[in-house]
């Protein structure tokens, strides 16, 4: 990357410091007097109309000033609360020393006290310091705390006198914060007084000063009296008030002295279970160098199991790879734990001289360590690793071979594919296998003629394991001719019909119309167990291209086993036919029930009918219930076609499941037949009979946007591209009346239409009661009747809207939005007057079937 | 064209058991043409002795801080108390109701009567036998919780965003290494996969020089100042405990229901969702201590949104509508090269061109540190003594960004930072910003 050029950026700069303000001072004087009553809860135009003044104040010193002397003059008033904390805020930014008095008066206020100190902080200057160090002595409490920490913050050297005798306070408070203040002075005469109240401390007290010490003498090093700050880490050090200030004076005498502290680091290392062991640890990882490495290593070895572990982390962390033999040599560690841990870090810090023992151990261990040293050897950094894999190769017994080759795999050495198409052909099953699986990955689709002249000369038992590779390989291929050229050659050169049948397989597996094409052709391939792979192929193609074929097979074969699978794969696919209406798909399914005699047969045409919510799929699955075979399965098929069409036809759906809520053969089914029936029972006059399209987005258009812009169900001229689809209802049992578009399209940012065709028997104002979320629009009769960008959660009757409706067919459609979380809509007709309104019918519509077959 | 099938072979039949079960949706859905379906894999097994469970106690248990203990949206599943190798023994919080309830749900899981309860969260760090805390108590605690805990010799897993101040967050990362104290700020897009192969790729080159960030933070720009009218203070709340260092004013509710919109608890938007996204920002720059040094807010003509600047020549904007237009999301990120860009939210990835999304990182390449599950990374830095991935210092930067986005939206004009020395340059009314005095008695 190259390095910044900050023109762009001083451009910036400089327009925004040299915008000339327009000062809106007009009134401000005005909105200063009514901000003096303003109370929380009032009206907030007055703290806008401050802020805007005050903005725009400091934009120009003169007036800035004036702004602070104006705002000062608040607090100075018998201004309330509320008022005087939004001038402290607002002086914030333009206060000087002319505003200190006004500040200062605020500090004897319990509640004001605080506001003050926000801005005195930050105002420059040694009027702040005399006029804080004076409250200091007068003040209590809560404010006094908050004063002495002021001083603090600000590094008044000069408070120092000031706050050295509340060291001593009764009050631990008060003393902690002088502590904490003296720290942050960055001071050896503050330091000094500290250590003074350490040294003649015990207890509580001797602990309080001891962080404040240790504080301090950070606050000295980085200011740069190192010496100080040494003479207070040897201190605490030498006489810790407890176990975390001693670790935390090794930290300071490491930033302090650096490597030259490593003895003490290798000391605490060796105290197994404290702060400061775990402190040295920590530290390990920070200092930097060779020859530090090279001492911990040496170290390493002489640690109990604890140390070892906790070095071998931190030594993996600083990813030197000198210490990798010292990691090694914990090879032979008589913990398990610790062989882990060195297997483990060897993949972080080792190099090319790592991987034969890791080789060694991937190939002859057991269990997670095996794993841990794969991981490792697929870790290790440099290209000199693939090199020493790649020579390893060639001269190892074939169990290391395997392990190589898979290293190879997980580093992606894309170098060694020509070596590894060579060891494709190895007779060591080991090798070859691992081969293959590599190749999965890395092979191009170039290597396959020759990887298919290998499938071919390898026996049918064998050839199993590689199919799937040289599916994936082809599936690589940027165009058809790549994906299924070499294959297609390997066919027409093959006469083994094993083979043939193979090769029809990886065919199928990778698509294309040059391979459904042959698959096709070769359903009459005078070989059966030709014909029954393309068969296999054929029946699993993941379109409905091939439906007539199938149905063709199940028609005319007279193998059952033939007839089994077409029959099986020609159900899946009515199912697949998107554009396909319920109505078509049950005429399809009738097309092979004189030939589906078998009771895996009728099985099949239950399990598809089941996924068709028709009318016409209820009628026919109750053909079957006088079938004792498969009564129990068409009772069910029953209940779930039935899930899906009681909104659209409750009581045709209601009378096909009465009969099964009483006397179905399986229990499970009484009881989802009546919670569909109770569900129903809870409809109430909400219309649910509804078709949904599908769900629409467009780049970058929120909610909000998508509410206005058209998609195909509002434009004539493409409502013939939209499918839509019965609305699943009553997915709720607390909201029956839901038409949940969440639970069937989820997401956000998302439109969806739902319509349905109202039928009236006279010409008539209806009001349409509207719940939605989040937006909904409205049309009838093709007209807009309502609009209402909103976002909200769905309730039955948030929108009220009168309709006119004509007598007959009426046409209503909805257009939902989501914004977040619910996307719903509810709806129904009243009187004017509210009640129930007699006399109008719901079905979803049919018109646009007969247009456009895609729709129901 | 793809095909999923296997070439395997399987049974034709259909089992009227199976049809039964699947017909009535008592299965995996409605009723299915006969599918092939993996068994996921186990994690391992194997349980930790009690012995060497590491012993936490939880403060701050509200919503995200119970979800925490006993597992729930937006923390790793199961929580603490689903862990083998963790003992919850104690909650704090200054809400009775929120301590309650998560004392009653720790001890339900556990089946025992154990957890303690604690309203002062000094008297929870005071016990010996705690390892380790989450601090889940909102931003305006963190800083004062954290460092108290620090100093108690205690490790923790903190919320984000940690503090209301670059100052204050400074402190904190000051604090923890004084004290060797093992942190994880909670931004746990750093334990998720597509947020870190987001960014190896960028840290690889895949995408070329990296040219702009678009960060996909709501919002508005400003945080709400605290103007609500007073209520009285209820009786399962210790409010004055609830303010803790922040400016005392008189309850509303709506102050402890949503403390996240107001300036005086914390940065909005710009540190909540900001303090996750800016920070995969950094991670993909490699700016973990670093960090931009100009920041330029919407001036209404020429720069339409809030603008950084990086010394390497990169542009980070927040900009939700542009992250929206060209990903599709719009809370999440995008990473523009000179060679591609790379989108990732939680927890997709998105890559121009698309084939990058399957790029194989190398051993040679640049790793990121990796970490799947949150707590997991936090409790194996406690035991190693190491660093995990969220670790303070990297949190401090996160936040300083954020902070800095804050300070000149509220300046209204452009400033610049110095990421080395961590401070402004030049610019006192900055300065003026960059920290906040806590009320008394809580300090840092």
């Amino acid at each position: 990357m190259k390095p910044i050029t900050l023109v762009g950026l001083s451009c910036c700069l400089a327009l925004g410091l040299c915008s000339s303000p327009v000062l809106a001072q007009a009134d401000h004087t005005a909105s200063l007097n009514q901000l003096k009553t303003y109370h929380f809860g009032g009206d907030q135009a007055v703290l806008e109309t401050v802020a805007q003044w005050v903005n725009e104040a400091r934009q120009n010193p003169d007036t800035q000033r004036q702004a602070a002397r104006e705002l000062a003059q608040v607090l100075q008033s018998d201004a309330s609360f509320d008022a005087k904390q939004w001038v402290c805020r607002q002086l914030t930014l333009v206060a000087g020393e002319e505003q200190v008095p006004a500040l200062v008066g605020l500090l004897h206020d319990e509640a004001l006290a605080h506001y003050a100190l926000m801005v005195l902080e930050h105002i420059p200057g040694k009027t702040v310091d005399d006029a804080l160090q004076h409250e200091l002595t007068t003040s209590t409490s809560r404010p006094q705390l908050e004063i002495i920490n002021t001083l603090g913050e600000r590094r008044d050297v000069a408070a120092i006198d000031a706050l050295a005798p509340l060291l001593g306070s009764t009050d631990a408070a008060v003393a902690e914060a002088a502590a904490s203040a003296l720290a942050k002075m960055g001071d050896a005469r503050a330091e000094g007084s500290l250590r003074q109240a350490y040294e003649g401390a015990t207890g509580d007290r001797r602990l309080l000063y001891g962080r404040a010490l240790l504080r301090g003498a950070d606050r000295l090093r980085v200011v740069g009296d190192a010496p100080s700050a040494l003479t207070t880490y040897e201190l605490l050090e030498r006489n810790p008030a407890n176990a975390e200030l001693n670790a935390a004076s090794l930290r300071g005498m490491v930033q302090v002295n650096g490597a030259k502290a490593l003895p003490l680091l290798l000391d605490a290392l060796a105290q197994d279970g404290s702060p400061v062991q775990a402190m040295a640890v920590s530290l390990v990882r920070e200092i930097s160098g060779h020859d530090v490495t090279q001492k911990l290593a040496e170290r390493l070895p002489k640690l109990t199991t604890t140390g070892q572990l906790l070095l071998i982390a931190a030594l993996r962390d600083r990813g030197d790879g000198m210490a990798a033999p010292a990691v090694m040599g914990l090879f032979r560690s008589p913990d398990a734990n610790v062989r882990m841990a060195a297997v483990d870090t060897l993949g972080a810090i080792g190099d090319a001289a790592t991987v034969p023992l890791l080789l060694q151990i991937a190939t002859t261990g057991q269990g997670e360590q095996r794993e841990a040293a794969r991981t490792s050897l697929a870790r290790l950094r440099g290209q000199a690793v693939d090199n020493k894999l790649l020579s390893l190769l060639n001269q190892a017994p074939p169990s290391s071979k395997a392990e190589i080759i898979s290293s190879l795999g997980q580093r992606h050495v894309i170098a060694a594919v020509p070596k590894l198409v060579q060891e494709a052909r190895s007779p060591q099953p080991a090798v070859s296998v691992a081969s293959w699986r590599v190749l999965r990955d890395m092979g191009q689709p170039s290597d396959l003629p020759t990887l298919l002249n290998i499938v071919a000369t390898k026996p049918a038992e064998e050839r199993s394991g590689v199919l799937d590779a040289v599916a994936e390989i082809a599936r690589r291929g940027t165009d058809e001719n790549q994906r299924t050229g070499a294959i297609l050659t390997q066919l027409a050169k093959a006469n083994n019909p094993a083979l043939k049948a193979d090769l029809l397989t990886v065919l199928g597996q990778v698509g294309g119309s040059r391979a459904l094409t042959t698959l096709r052709k070769s359903l009459a391939d005078p070989a059966p167990e030709v014909r029954l792979a393309a068969l296999r192929r054929v029946a699993e193609w993941p379109t409905d291209e091939p439906l007539q074929d199938l149905l063709r097979i199940v028609r005319n074969t007279p193998d059952e086993k033939q007839r089994a699978i077409a029959l099986r794969g020609y159900i899946r696919m009515i199912g697949l036919g998107e554009q396909r209406s319920p109505e078509a798909s049950v005429a399809l399914l009738q097309q092979v029930s004189d030939l589906t005699k078998s009771l895996d047969s009728k099985r099949l045409v239950l399990a598809g009918l089941a996924h068709l919510k028709s009318q016409a799929a209820l009628d026919y699955a109750a053909t079957f219930l006088t079938d004792k075979s498969v009564q129990p399965e068409a009772e069910a098929t029953l209940v779930e076609i039935g899930q899906g069409t009681v909104g659209a036809w409750r009581d045709k759906t209601r009378a096909a499941l009465q009969p099964l809520a009483q006397g179905a053969t399986d229990e499970a089914v009484r009881k989802r037949a009546s919670e569909v029936l109770a569900l129903s029972d809870k409809f109430g006059d909400f219309i649910m009979a509804w078709q949904v399209s599908p769900a629409y987005q467009s780049a970058g258009a929120n909610w909000q946007k998508l509410f206005d812009m058209p998609f195909a169900p509002e434009q004539p001229e493409h409502q013939k591209e939209v499918s839509w689809r019965l609305m699943p209802v009553g997915t709720n049992a607390e909201q029956p009346w839901l038409l949940d578009l969440l639970a069937l399209w989820g997401g956000e940012q998302k439109v969806a239409y739902l319509r349905t065709e109202v039928w009236s028997d006279t010409a008539r104002d209806a009001v349409l009661e509207l719940g939605s979320d989040d937006g909904v629009k409205v049309w009838c009769n093709g007209q807009v009747v309502f609009a209402d960008n909103t976002q909200r959660a769905v309730a039955p009757g948030q929108d009220k809207v009168t309709v006119r409706l004509k007598p007959g067919s009426n046409q209503l459609m909805l257009k939902i939005t989501q914004n977040v979380l619910g996307w719903g809509a509810c709806a129904r007709f009243t009187n004017p007057d509210g009640s129930a309104v007699n006399g109008l019918r719901y079905t979803v519509p049919t018109d646009a079937s007969a247009a456009h077959p895609g729709a129901i | 064209m793809k095909h999923s099938h296997s070439a395997k072979t399987h049974s034709d039949g259909l089992s009227r058991r199976t049809f039964i079960k699947q017909a009535v949706g008592v299965g995996a859905g409605a009723i299915a043409f006969p599918h092939i379906v993996r068994a996921s894999v186990l994690g391992r097994s194997g349980r930790t002795a009690p012995s060497s469970r590491i012993v936490m106690g939880a403060i701050g248990v509200g919503g995200q801080g119970t979800r925490h203990v006993v597992g729930g949206i937006w923390t790793p599943s199961g929580g603490l108390v689903g862990r083998d190798d963790v003992q919850v023994v104690a909650v704090c919080d200054v809400n009775a109701h929120n301590r309650n309830n998560a004392q009653n749900l720790v001890n339900q899981r556990y089946g025992n009567k154990d957890c303690a309860a604690y309203n002062d969260f000094r008297e929870l760090l005071a016990r010996d036998d705690i390892d380790a805390v989450l601090i889940a108590t909102g931003d305006r605690w963190y800083p004062v919780i954290a460092t108290a805990a620090a100093r108690a010799g205690k490790d923790m897993y903190c919320e984000k965003p940690i503090s209301v101040t670059i100052e204050e967050a400074i402190a904190m990362r000051e604090e923890m290494r004084r004290y060797g104290a093992v942190f994880q700020m909670g931004t746990q897009q750093r334990s998720s996969y597509s947020f870190r192969f987001a960014c190896e790729l960028v840290r690889n080159g895949y995408i070329g020089d990296v040219k702009e960030v678009v960060v996909g933070v709501g919002g508005p720009p400003s945080v709400r100042d605290c103007r609500l009218p007073a209520q009285p203070v209820p009786d399962w709340l210790d409010y004055d405990m609830w303010l803790g260092p922040a400016p005392w004013r008189p309850y509303n509710a709506d102050y402890v229901n949503g403390w996240m919109a107001f300036r005086d608890f914390s940065g909005g938007e710009m540190t909540n969702w900001g303090a996750h996204h800016f920070d995969i920002a950094q991670w993909g720059l490699g700016m973990d201590n670093s960090g931009p040094v100009g920041i330029v807010p919407p001036n209404g003509k020429d720069v339409k949104v809030l603008t950084y600047h990086y010394a390497t020549g990169a542009v980070m904007t927040r900009d939700p509508d542009r992250l929206r237009q060209e990903s599709g999301q719009d809370n999440g990120l995008m990473f523009v090269g000179t060679k591609g860009k790379v989108a990732v939210w939680r927890y997709e990835l998105k890559t121009w061109p698309d084939n990058l999304s399957r790029q194989k990182i190398g051993p040679n390449e640049i790793h990121l540190h990796v970490a799947d599950n949150h707590h997991t990374d936090f409790l194996n830095a406690v035991r190693t003594r190491s660093h995990p991935g969220s670790d303070i210092a990297i949190g401090a930067r996160t936040l300083t960004v954020c902070h800095l986005g804050n300070i000149a939206y509220e300046l209204g004009r452009p400033v610049r930072w110095n990421p080395k020395q961590e401070h402004f340059v030049n610019d006192p009314e900055a300065d003026r910003l960059f920290s906040r005095q806590m009320r008394g008695p809580w300090h840092l």
